[in-house]
């Protein structure tokens, strides 16, 4: 075991991976999650999902900009 | 073993030819479960009743988080517009649904140990995890604005000038950070959340006509008239209950709290209680503001008028605690909401991102969840500003942008590569479905509504 700083003592770094699950910890985020691509049916999905936020986001502004005149 | 406040540095641990990197915040995050896995050892009532009080706090915090200045400005209108009858019911089936999908976001967090935002981003990629980001930081800072809005008019009610009401707000939000200790930040604010209750002695105040209650909740009558108003009601009461932030908020304080599979089922309680307490509070509003049936317009509405208008019923003390309430809403939503953005910004840009951070790790954590919040503080005293009309949409957006991000939470939880053995129950895939249906159909009504309004009349509106 290595130590980098003083404040942090081997027993407590034992103890730290002894209550952890190994990805758990702050240094396991450095490795990403594998990615998954999307494809077919879920694409489609997204996409209409998408389109539908964009232009219901449009019908509030354009409510907005009628209530202001 | 309680060595959390010497460890402040990193310490690279070598466990055969791998070298692993220890942290001040993974020393607080074992601590914490340390205190779990002794808990969980014990036997009896007692001990169940420790072990739940430990594992408690993500899900009662995104409910009453939820319950912020819109939310129960939303509330106040249904009542005020409507008295007692079909939204009661339907604000305690708003409630099921938020169940429903946030009971997954434990699931998740507890599960993969990763936040909403590092999931969507590296699992889909950038291109749908920026999709996700917009929504989510425009949606979280208007409605941070609002709990601002909600905090002002609140305090506005006893004298308290705009500007001293927004540094009470932001006092409180520095405050609860100052431990930079997850469970510290977490006990701070359900003390501060448990507020929210408070608009249930006010509805006790006002004498509801529990027969006209019980009859409401079990018949979904009177039903209001199908128009523009009680569809624009209709989505703030569902946004009021069910937004993105919350997915995300939920997951990354699951994360951060260090809960694991073992804790999914307490993360479930956690979650109905937080639901029930909310619920309560969401009634308690509508049927605090139920005696103004008639007498108010709502279309206006602003909490310390709601204050003003229940004086002459419940008294000057009652108006008080309503107005009170609507102080807590707003700043225990602050709290949670802003600690989402930077949740969330941690998770993307890949830096420390956790409340167990001391703030010379976790500057840009901190320094995104204090500017956001003081952004929206400061735009709230900018004069002129529509900010009534920021608090009617803020509910409505939530509602349109929730059916994108359930779509992602429902694939990442079905996910069994990165959920292992415990992906989500088919009934609750299926419920999930369902809401994600509500919201899209809830989201088109409206849509038609302010588009082609003839249609609700020829539907048999007015």
């Amino acid at each position: 075991m290595t130590r980098e700083h003083e404040h942090i003592s081997e027993a407590d770094a034992g103890f730290v991976l002894s209550m952890l699950e190994p990805d758990q910890l702050a240094a396991s985020k450095r490795v990403a999650v594998p990615r998954r691509p999307i494809r077919g049916g879920t694409l489609v999905l997204l996409w209409t999902l998408r389109v539908y936020l964009l232009f219901m986001l449009a019908v509030v502004f354009w409510q907005a900009w009628t209530a202001a005149r | 073993m309680g060595t959390g406040a010497q460890t402040e540095r990193k310490v690279s641990v070598l466990t055969d030819d791998e070298a692993i990197v220890v942290t001040h915040e993974d020393v607080d995050r074992a601590n914490d479960r340390a205190r779990v896995e002794r808990a969980r050892r014990g036997r009896g009532l007692r001990a169940r009743a420790w072990l739940l009080w430990l594992l408690i706090g993500p899900g009662i915090l995104v409910m009453l988080g939820e319950n912020d200045g819109p939310s129960m400005l939303a509330y106040a209108a249904t009542g005020s517009k409507f008295g007692v009858g079909f939204f009661l019911p339907f604000t305690i089936l708003t409630f099921v649904m938020a169940l429903v999908v946030q009971e997954m976001t434990v699931r998740l967090g507890a599960a993969t140990h990763r936040g909403h935002a590092e999931l969507i981003f590296e699992r889909f990629g950038p291109f749908w995890g920026w999709f996700s980001m917009i929504d989510l930081g425009i949606g979280n800072f208007l409605t941070l604005i609002t709990e601002f809005i909600a905090v002002r008019a609140g305090l506005g009610f006893f004298g308290v000038p705009p500007w001293a009401a927004v540094l009470v707000a932001l006092g409180v939000l520095y405050s609860a950070l100052l431990s930079h200790r997850y469970w510290t930040w977490e006990r701070v604010t359900l003390a501060a959340a448990a507020f929210n209750l408070i608009f249930i002695p006010v509805a006790l105040m006002t004498h509801p006509h529990w027969n006209m209650v019980a009859e409401a909740l079990r018949t979904w009558r009177p039903l209001p008239g199908l128009n523009k108003d009680t569809i624009l009601i209709l989505l703030s009461v569902i946004g009021a209950t069910v937004t993105p932030w919350m997915l995300f908020f939920q997951q990354s304080a699951t994360v951060d709290k260090g809960m694991t599979t073992k804790d999914i089922h307490f993360g479930r309680i956690d979650t109905v209680l937080g639901a029930g307490l909310a619920a309560l509070a969401a009634l308690g509003a509508i049927l605090a503001t139920a005696p103004l049936f008639g007498k108010i317009s709502a279309d206006n509405f602003e909490a310390a008028q709601f204050a003003q208008a229940l004086q002459p019923i419940i008294g000057r003390f009652g108006a008080s605690l309503f107005a009170l309430g609507m102080v807590e809403a707003g700043i225990v939503a602050s709290i949670t909401i802003s600690t989402s953005s930077a949740y969330a910004f941690g998770e993307v840009t890949r830096r420390p991102h956790s409340l167990n951070l001391p703030v010379s790790e976790g500057k840009s954590f901190y320094a995104v969840l204090s500017l956001c919040a003081a952004a929206a503080a400061g735009i709230v005293l900018i004069p002129g500003l529509p900010l009534v009309f920021v608090v009617l949409v803020v509910n409505v957006v939530a509602v349109l942008a929730m059916p994108p991000a359930l779509v992602f939470l429902y694939m990442l939880v079905n996910d069994k590569e990165i959920m292992g053995d415990v992906p989500s129950p088919r009934w609750a895939n299926a419920l999930a479905a369902l809401v994600v249906l509500l919201l899209t159909a809830a989201g088109v009504l409206y849509g038609v509504s302010v588009v082609a309004p003839q249609v609700l009349t020829w539907l048999g509106g007015k």
